[in-house]
C-alpha cells in the first residue's frame, strides 16, 4: 500500500513539475524572430557543449520545451526559423 | 485552435448551404463574392473541397433557375478564385511538408547525439575496425543497388512493351519488388552511415578526441583530397555531391 501511495505521489509530483516548466516559458510574440535566432543558438550551444550525458539530457529537455512553446505560442515563420537554425547548428556538432 | 474553428466555420457554412441539396441564389456577383470570402480562408484540402462543392451547387442552381448563360457567368467569376485558393492550399501543404521534414531532421540530430553519448566505446583500433567493416558492407550494398537498378530499368522497359498483355501484371509486381529492394538497401546504407557518425561523435563527446579513420587510398586518389581524408570519412561522398 505504502509503495503504491509513494509511486502515485512521485508520478503526480513529476507531472506537476513538467507542467510547471511548460507554463514557465512565455515567449514575446512581438520579438518572435529575434527570439527564434537567439534561443536556437543558446539552446544548441548548451547541447553541443554539454560536459556529460546528464547535461546533454537536460539541454535537450530545455530545447524540447522551447520547441513546444514556439510551436504552440507563436508558430508560423518564427517557429520554422527556430527549427531550421537548430538544425544548422547541430549539423556542425 | 483558431485553425480548427476557421476550418469548422468554412465546412459548416458549406455543409449548411448544401444540406438541403440546394442553395439560395441571389446574383452571380453577390454569390461569387460569398465564395470569394470563403476561398480566402482556405488552407487545407478539405476546406478547398467544401468550397468547390458549394460553388458547383450555386452553378447548378443558376443553371436550373436561369439557364446556362447565367451559370457560365457565375462560373467565370468563381473559377479564378478557386484556382488561387488551390495555389494557396499547395503553398500551405509545401510549407507543412518542409516543417515536418525539418522537425524530423532535428529529431535525427538529437537521436544521433544521444546514441553517441550512450555508446560504449572500446579502443580506437576496435572502433575504427567497426567503421571499416561498415564501410565494406556499404560498398557491397552500393554494388547491389547498381545491379538492382539495371534490373529495374530492364523490367520497366519490358513492362511498357508488354502493356495490355497478361505478362504486364507479373512485370509490374517484379518492378515493385525490385524497387522495394533498392529502397531497403538505401535505408541500410543510411543506417550504416549513421552508425559510423555515432562512433566518431562518441569519441568527440565522451573523450574530446578525434577518431582518425584511415581512408581508402584509391578513394582519396580519386577525390584528390587525401590530406582531408584522415578525419573526414566521406571525402569521396563530398566529391560526388560536388
Amino acid at each position: 500500500m505504502k509503495k503504491i501511495v509513494l509511486t502515485i505521489t512521485s508520478v503526480v509530483a513529476l507531472t506537476a513539475c513538467g507542467a510547471g516548466d511548460d507554463r514557465a516559458i512565455i515567449l514575446d510574440e512581438q520579438n518572435a524572430l529575434n527570439l527564434a535566432y537567439d534561443k536556437s543558438y543558446e539552446l544548441c550551444e548548451k547541447i553541443t557543449q554539454a560536459a556529460n550525458y546528464e547535461e546533454f539530457k537536460s539541454a535537450c529537455a530545455l530545447l524540447g520545451a522551447y520547441d513546444e512553446a514556439f510551436r504552440t505560442q507563436i508558430g508560423g515563420e518564427p517557429y520554422l526559423i527556430f527549427i531550421e537554425e537548430c538544425n544548422a547548428l547541430l549539423s556542425d556538432k | 485552435m483558431k485553425k480548427i474553428f476557421r476550418y469548422l466555420a468554412v465546412v459548416a457554412i458549406a455543409a449548411a448551404a448544401s444540406a438541403c441539396g440546394h442553395v439560395t441564389i441571389t446574383t452571380p456577383a453577390k454569390d461569387a463574392h460569398h465564395i470569394e470570402s470563403l476561398a480566402q480562408t482556405i488552407e487545407t484540402e478539405a476546406e478547398l473541397r467544401a468550397v468547390e462543392k458549394l460553388a458547383s451547387e450555386y452553378e447548378a442552381a443558376y443553371r436550373q433557375a436561369y439557364g446556362g448563360a447565367m451559370a457560365m457567368k457565375f462560373k467565370s467569376l468563381v473559377e479564378p478564385m478557386l484556382i488561387s485558393a488551390g495555389e494557396r492550399r499547395d503553398e500551405f501543404r509545401a510549407a507543412e511538408e518542409w516543417l515536418a521534414q525539418q522537425q524530423a531532421t532535428l529529431a535525427k540530430h538529437i537521436n544521433i547525439m544521444e546514441r553517441a553519448w550512450c555508446l560504449e566505446i572500446t579502443t580506437p583500433d576496435q572502433d575504427i575496425a567497426k567503421i571499416e567493416a561498415n564501410n565494406q558492407e556499404r560498398t557491397v550494398l552500393e554494388a547491389n543497388i547498381e545491379t538492382l537498378t539495371a534490373v529495374k530499368d530492364e523490367c520497366s522497359m519490358r513492362y511498357f512493351n508488354a502493356l495490355d498483355t497478361p505478362e504486364a501484371e507479373t512485370l509490374r509486381e517484379e518492378f515493385a519488388k525490385v524497387n522495394s529492394d533498392i529502397e531497403s538497401a538505401e535505408q541500410e546504407i543510411d543506417a550504416l552511415n549513421i552508425d559510423n557518425e555515432v562512433i566518431v561523435l562518441a569519441y568527440k563527446l565522451q573523450r574530446g578526441e578525434e577518431l582518425i579513420v584511415a581512408c581508402d587510398e584509391e578513394c582519396c586518389t580519386e577525390c584528390g583530397d587525401a590530406a582531408e581524408c584522415g578525419d573526414i570519412m566521406e571525402c569521396c561522398d563530398d566529391e560526388d555531391e560536388e
